[in-house]
């Protein structure tokens, strides 16, 4: 940081003229050699657009900082800020190297800065180091064994011996265990201190994992590779006069474990029926919480695997029960903890059993089978058999009989079975999804409501007296027209002229709201005026009225002929004016 | 013309398949008498494989079931005959001895009121109460048209009676409906019932052979809920639909 503020301090001095340029520590470096390159700008710099560092291994950066000054001249004041962004590089391979411009905004403005070149020169191996790294930190492997059968675990420690601070470890790459089943335990991050050879090391253990190999043959436990950062005082002096700062530095080095190959046996031939797949060294147990108990209450059989290997890989234990016995789906508990160099732990698996009569009962001897690393043999381990008196309980029918009993005294009492029947089609639709259901389920509905709701709405209409004739008059006048009809078939000549004329007067005067004295014949043809009547229909309405007037009052004059005529007429005449008037 | 004649042609087939699906039938009948279970049941179910159902058919599969020794299966196709029939009594006798040889779930007591309803839509089968609604709803609007447009006052107190009748039948009709849609399914086997599904925390156990109303499904999981009021996740592989 302090070496940051003298070269800002240094920079700012000679660039007050430039507004963004960049720089390098060093134009002349090593493969590996760490230098920085600065970027700085003058004034409040946005927007910062860093290059493309090709060929060049980042170790830091950008680092942004600000600096700003103050002169005071003459009573004149005068100043100026800086900005920078600093990275840590080292270059990756020799040759000449071209660093290239950056972009930054500086007030609205964008600025470019200067592309770079530099010399890498190969790392010189003569120059004596100022540290050798092989001398100080190794990473080693550690096995508990090389020689292993499949299934059987072995624990890899992967460990960091050095004899100085180191400032910082990260893992470039993890080792890819093929063929194996992995565990990771827990491994303290904290370093011990180790003596060895009068020489005392901190050691850290960076991964310690179990494995399990999956197959047999020459398996190997791939390298693993770590970069550590070491900090070591420069030997250059640094630029400050008081010397009151040591000037250090840091090296990264990148380090390697060896690679190991174990060597993984196939188990012997000929396992055991209850073999499962099992390696280690276990031991069996199995217990019920009661041994006596009533029909159709619970008990707890409880098998216990416990010991060292493999044993994350049991999945269950066979078990049989007596017919009898209801049997529900195990309860799986686990615990594991990992010891110095394998898992120990116990699997317990919980079964729920119902005895459902009353009886001694024996839950048999069970089996597992599993092979033993220490005596390189297959071992079969035994349960010991459970007596279980199952009583009758208060108020328990059926309990007395056992199974087989009960069933065939059932199968007296079933149901025989049925001879006849009448089948269906299965996806055959219900009645009432049926669309012909729905129909005459909603018909009524609807016409009921149909009708109702037109009743109402011409209730509605006729509220007004007015309208009422208006709409009635033709009804009326039709009714009076097939009277006439009537008439006319019964040869009742004068009733029928009689007929015609209250028919025709009717209408009108429920049509144009007028009492029948009113109408007379100027009267009449004062509204066919108004409403824009044809004149023709006038003419002919006031000759059937002249006409039926006349036959009234001398019926001997009528002929047969004319009826018919003046029955048309007078329908056409108000067909006519229910025309015009729409 | 084309219309009827397809009619026929499709009569013809039904007809067809008809009887030879009564020879199956007594053919498999005539099996189980002479205690030839397994094959009864190959006999049995294709004529289930052919489209066809009958409430005799499971009740005859759950009787076949039940000697074989596989009680919750015999559960399954008492349940199937009894919702072809609700009152089928050989199959409710049945079922009960099936019950006998279960870890039986006792029923939650349901509230009076919930039992008598039940009791009155059970009076009649779903199609029975269809039929008995369409013919209210007729009779309502045949009165509420001599009522109103007639004149009839005389006719107040019958569609009175008419209306409550109708919303009475309707209200049976449609509990029965939603009945009918409830899905059930039969456990085949012991299993746990879960909280949620694809996890490991266990409500409790339960036993093959009862029966569950299915709420809801996932892919391999469904939310169920028996009738001692457990309601929980099992895996759908252990359920069969009635």
């Amino acid at each position: 940081m302090i070496r940051i503020l003298l070269l800002l301090t240094f920079f700012s001095q000679i660039t007050l003229a430039q507004e963004f340029f960049s720089s390098v520590s060093n134009k002349n470096v090593e493969v590996g050699e760490e230098f920085q390159i600065v970027f700085s700008a003058n004034g409040n710099a946005k927007d910062f657009k860093a290059p493309n560092l090709l060929g060049l291994r980042k170790i830091s950066g950008p680092n942004k900082s600000s600096s700003s000054s103050m002169e005071i001249i003459n009573g004149k004041i005068n100043s100026s800020k800086t900005t920078s962004f600093t990275y840590y590089v080292s270059a990756l391979s020799e040759g000449e190297l071209t660093i290239p411009p950056a972009t930054v905004k500086i007030d609205g403005k964008k600025f470019q800065s200067r592309s770079l070149k530099i010399n890498v020169r190969k790392a010189d191996p003569n120059k004596k180091k100022e540290f050798n790294i092989a001398d100080n930190v190794s990473l080693r492997v550690e096995v508990n064994k090389k020689n292993i059968f499949q299934g059987e675990q072995i624990l890899v420690c992967y460990k960091l011996y050095s004899k100085i601070n180191l400032a910082d470890i990260s893992v470039n790459q993890l080792p890819k265990l093929n063929g194996f089943w992995n565990e990771k335990i827990e491994s303290s991050s904290r370093a011990s201190i180790q003596n060895i050879d009068g020489v005392n090391y901190k050691v850290w253990e960076i991964s310690k994992l179990l494995l399990t190999p999956q197959k047999s043959g020459k398996l190997k436990i791939d390298p693993m590779e770590l970069s550590i950062t070491v900090q070591i005082k420069s030997k250059r002096q640094s630029g400050d006069i008081f010397g009151m700062f040591n000037n250090y530095k840091n090296v990264v080095e990148e380090i390697k474990s060896k690679e190991i190959i174990i060597n993984v046996k196939d188990l012997p031939p000929n396992p055991p029926n209850s073999y499962n797949g099992a390696v280690g060294n276990f031991k069996l147990n199995a217990k019920t919480d009661k041994n006596s108990l009533n029909a159709n209450e619970a008990i707890n059989y409880e098998i216990e695997l416990s010991g060292t290997g493999n044993l994350h890989l049991v999945q269950k234990i066979p078990v049989s029960f007596p017919e009898d016995f209801e049997v529900f789906d195990p309860e799986k508990k686990d615990k594991y903890f990992t010891g110095k160099n394998n898992i120990k732990g116990k699997i317990i698996f919980n079964y729920l059993v119902i005895p459902r009569y009353q009886g001694q009962y024996l839950i048999p001897e069970q089996e597992f089978s599993f092979f033993n690393v220490k005596t390189k043999e297959y071992q079969t381990l035994k349960t010991s058999s459970i007596n279980i008196d199952v009583k009758k309980g208060k108020n328990q029918a059926n309990v007395v009989a056992n199974s087989q009993q009960l069933s065939q005294e059932n199968e007296a009492e079933l149901n025989e079975i049925l001879s006849s029947s009448k089948f269906s089609l299965i996806n055959k639709k219900r009645w009432h999804e049926k669309w012909w259901y729905i129909l005459l389920i909603i018909l009524p509905i609807a016409l009921i409501t149909f009708s109702i709701v037109r009743n109402i709405y011409f209730k509605f209409l006729d509220k007004n007296p007015v309208d009422r004739k208006f709409r009635k008059s033709l009804k009326i006048a039709q009714k009076r027209l097939k009277n006439a009809e009537l008439l006319l078939k019964n040869d009742q000549k004068q009733a029928f002229y009689q007929e015609i004329e209250k028919s025709l007067l009717i209408y009108f005067s429920q049509k144009f709201n007028l009492e029948t004295a009113d109408l007379s014949k100027e009267n009449i043809a004062q509204i066919f005026n108004k409403k824009n009547i044809d004149k023709n229909v006038l003419d002919n309405y006031i000759s059937i009225l002249e006409e039926c007037e006349f036959c009234r009052y001398s019926p001997a004059s009528i002929e047969n002929n004319d009826l018919n005529i003046v029955y048309q007429k007078a329908s056409k005449i108000i067909i006519e004016i229910e025309k015009q008037l729409k | 013309m084309k219309k009827s004649f397809c009619v026929i042609l499709l009569v013809a087939f039904l007809d067809v398949n008809a009887t030879k699906i009564d020879s199956l039938f007594s053919q498999a009948n005539e099996l189980f008498t002479i205690e030839q279970i397994d094959s009864s049941i190959v006999l049995y179910n294709s004529i289930i494989s052919l489209g066809y159902q009958s409430e005799e058919l499971y009740f005859n599969l759950g009787n076949c079931f039940y000697l074989k020794g596989d009680i919750p299966k015999s559960i399954l196709y008492f349940e199937k005959s009894l919702k072809q029939n609700p009152s089928n009594n050989f199959a409710i006798e049945n079922l009960q001895l099936c019950y006998k040889r279960i870890v039986y779930l006792e029923q939650l007591p349901s509230l009076f009121t919930h039992r008598w309803w039940n009791k009155i839509t059970d009076l009649l089968s779903i199609k029975a109460w269809s039929v008995t609604l369409l013919l209210f709803v007729w009779l309502l609007c045949i009165s509420v048209f001599t009522f109103y447009f007639k004149r009839k006052r005389s006719f107040f107190k019958l569609l009175m009676v008419l209306i409550l009748c109708n919303i009475f039948t309707l209200a049976a009709f449609q509990s029965k409906k939603a009945d009918d849609n409830k899905r059930y399914g039969i456990l085949q086997e012991n299993t746990a019932l879960h909280k949620q599904s694809n996890t490991n925390n266990k409500i409790s156990d339960v036993g093959k052979g009862n029966k569950a109303l299915i709420l809801s499904q996932k892919k391999q999981w469904s939310n169920v809920r028996f009738s001692n009021g457990l309601q929980g996740w099992i895996k759908t592989k252990y359920l069969s639909d009635i």
